[in-house]
């Protein structure tokens, strides 16, 4: 989530003003559709971890790959994903859904970039492909110091914007809590995350808020409240995730991970469903001295 | 030297409240007040966005009565529950007034300690997260304290006895050690002596002295300081209520305004606003920091600790049990903590939490996270 971040961050930095360029759409997750002449899927939609709009003319397709496997044998998949992209994609914000050319921005862990590098035009060789649009893979890596940065390294190809490309092979700092901030604290992507992490939310964040509603003024043990799946799924999207803006915008989290999420919870004897996504939620409540 | 007039009719404790006629009005009868020697003049600066003597009038409270109110003033009767009074049901009075901050109010009571800390401290702590004690940090003590000094001139301050905790090395089970030293001290002493052992001052006893041919001689006047915005006297309240109060109130009224309308839901577009706790040098260098923080994290008080992730950068989710307000801690920079409050944050729990990482961890600055979204 950080490195697509810090990538989106970089390209609205405008270092002239030193200012976020507002005029640069980005989203998430957004659904794209292949042409019939798409290499790998022709006219199938995708959804690469991030899209940019840069300008009505130019774009930035950018699809991270936090856990390559080890063996870069199993490296194909990413790499096929990759020529799916290289494809006149419709689902822009332009009319017409068009846009004149876009990038093609692969973001892998800065130890495999090289590796990813190499495998990826031995792949491109050896079945014949080549790349018609202007492609690059962008290492990322957490750098410490006196501040946490996420760093961004160019390590192979080229991008339209031959400033930003040169301004990435440089290697770009971008502070964390920035991003933190600056893109108010988002702690989902396009993926599924981690059942545990899902419930961490729900339980600390969500429920919190439910139960809080439900107080009164002489409250003892614990604070029952009501749920549906929807409500929980659209707060999260609302404040964690991305809620959707149209037809080609996701929304993440989606609603079946809620619904995992919630039978978790009912399975763990934490919450209680009453009737189809619909549920009760418990949360413990402590009285008492402070001191 | 001016002398004090004797009183012509004295009152007592028991007297004081008789007539309400305003703050100032009731401050100058101080002047005659005579105390017992169990007795003392308590204070207690309480932040609630709600008016405190609005909260102690709500049904739940049980044994709290309001006797009589003007414009500024509630006089309070409160019956102390045998169980925290060796099986004997106690009542007594104590007043609340409205300060020039809508935020902040005083608890004023006379009689002794242990009522005080049995009875009136425990009522007030029992309305959080609606009502709270500010906390002050051991910077905000020492100037509190020397602007104290200086409206004393050409009497002095001198400390007679504190209450602290000294953080142990490393090596030692215990994280703290909990100290009461008497002592007979000027302020800058006992601070500098403070910072050297590493110690920090959860009360302070001083008197009020005069300064003769250096050597200070007490004037009887004796104050106890708690760094959680209260105090008590044994006379001069005159002074310290155009002094001591007035500076705790501001305070107060500062920092409760600091830590207010923090929470997501309120904000628009539920944007965050995270705080910054800062330290006047590195201390995250070594992760054996980190680990020691969510540790420290881990012991909130009626709270939960989830720790998301704690090397090479720390983010821990911290939820109140008492009013469901959550917060993110992150560790990102050697130099501070960002403490995010989430979608429900009350401004007493945003609070705790600060305190607590002040107590147990290490004490900073904290300040609004300026939005300036440089890319270095």
């Amino acid at each position: 989530m950080f490195a697509t971040l810090a990538l989106v961050n970089e390209v609205r930095w405008d270092s002239q003003t030193k200012t976020l360029n507002p005029a640069v759409r980005f989203e998430v997750g957004r659904r794209l559709t292949t042409s019939n002449n798409n290499k790998i899927s022709p006219s199938t939609d995708v959804t690469p971890d991030c899209t940019i709009q840069c300008n009505s003319s130019q774009g930035i397709v950018a699809e991270a790959k936090l856990g390559l496997p080890r063996n870069s044998d199993h490296w194909e998949g990413d790499f096929e994903q990759l020529l799916k992209y290289d494809d006149e994609l419709a689902g822009w914000w332009n009319s017409g859904e068009t846009i004149y050319r876009h990038d093609i921005v692969a973001l892998v862990p800065i130890e495999r970039a090289v590796l990813f590098t190499d495998n990826l035009q031995t792949f491109l060789q050896s079945n014949g492909y080549e790349l018609e649009r202007k492609t690059s893979v962008v290492g990322f890596f957490k750098k410490s110091g006196v501040k946490d940065f996420i760093g961004l390294k160019k390590e192979w190809g080229s991008l339209s914007d031959s400033k930003l490309g040169s301004e990435l092979r440089k290697t770009k700092l971008i502070a964390f809590d920035k991003i933190l901030v600056e893109y108010r604290d988002r702690k989902f992507v396009d993926s599924e995350p981690p059942l545990v992490y899902l419930l961490q939310i729900i339980w600390d964040n969500i429920f919190t808020v439910y139960a809080a509603r439900e107080r009164t003024d002489n409250p003892s043990g614990s604070t029952t409240f009501k749920v549906t799946v929807d409500q929980v799924a659209e707060e999260i999207r609302q404040n964690y995730g991305f809620p959707s803006t149209g037809d080609r915008s996701p929304e993440i989290p989606k609603k079946r991970w809620v619904t995992k999420a919630l039978s978790t919870l009912v399975e763990f004897g934490m919450a209680k469903r009453i009737r189809q996504d619909h549920y009760e939620g418990v949360l413990p409540r402590y009285h008492g001295r402070l001191s | 030297m001016k002398r004090q007039s004797t009183p012509l009719f004295e009152v007592t404790s028991k007297e004081i409240f008789s007539s309400l006629d305003g703050w100032q009005g009731l401050v100058n009868r101080f002047s005659d007040l005579r105390l017992d020697t169990d007795e003392a003049i308590y204070v207690a600066v309480v932040g609630s966005r709600m008016p405190l003597s609005q909260l102690l009038i709500t049904p739940s409270l049980h044994g709290v009565k309001e006797i009589r109110k003007t414009e500024s003033l509630s006089l309070f009767s409160h019956q102390l529950r045998g169980e925290h009074n060796k099986g004997k049901a106690a009542s007594r009075q104590f007043l609340v007034a409205q300060t020039g901050h809508p935020i902040v109010s005083l608890v004023l009571y006379i009689g002794s300690s242990d009522y005080w800390r049995k009875g009136v401290l425990p009522l007030i702590e029992s309305l959080y997260p609606k009502a709270a004690f500010p906390f002050l940090t051991q910077k905000e003590i020492q100037l509190t304290l020397g602007h104290l000094q200086k409206s004393l001139r050409p009497q002095g301050i001198r400390i007679v006895e504190f209450s602290s905790k000294k953080r142990l090395p490393g090596t030692a089970r215990k994280k703290f050690q909990s100290v009461r030293e008497w002592t007979d001290a000027d302020l800058d002493t006992v601070f500098s002596e403070a910072r050297d052992e590493n110690i920090w001052f959860r009360s302070i006893k001083f008197d009020i002295v005069d300064i003769n041919n250096t050597t200070p001689i007490s004037t009887g006047v004796r104050t106890v300081l708690s760094k959680y915005g209260y105090f008590s006297c044994s006379g001069r309240f005159e002074f310290f209520a155009r002094t001591l109060v007035r500076d705790l109130v501001e305070m107060s009224a500062k920092k409760l305004t600091f830590f207010s309308d923090r929470d997501r839901l309120t904000n628009p577009n539920h944007d965050p606003k995270p705080i910054k706790i800062s330290f006047d040098r590195s201390i995250f260098v070594k992760s054996d920091q980190i680990r020691k923080l969510t540790e420290v994290m881990k012991r909130f008080r009626h709270g939960t600790c989830t720790v998301l992730h704690s090397n090479p950068y720390m983010h821990v989710s911290m939820v109140d049990n008492i009013d469901y307000s959550s917060a993110d801690i992150w560790v990102l920079s050697q130099e501070e903590i960002l403490v995010v409050p989430q979608l429900q944050a009350s401004a007493s729990a945003l609070k705790r939490i600060v305190n607590h990482i002040f107590e147990n961890f290490r004490e900073g600055e904290v300040s609004d996270v300026k939005e300036q979204y440089t890319a270095v």
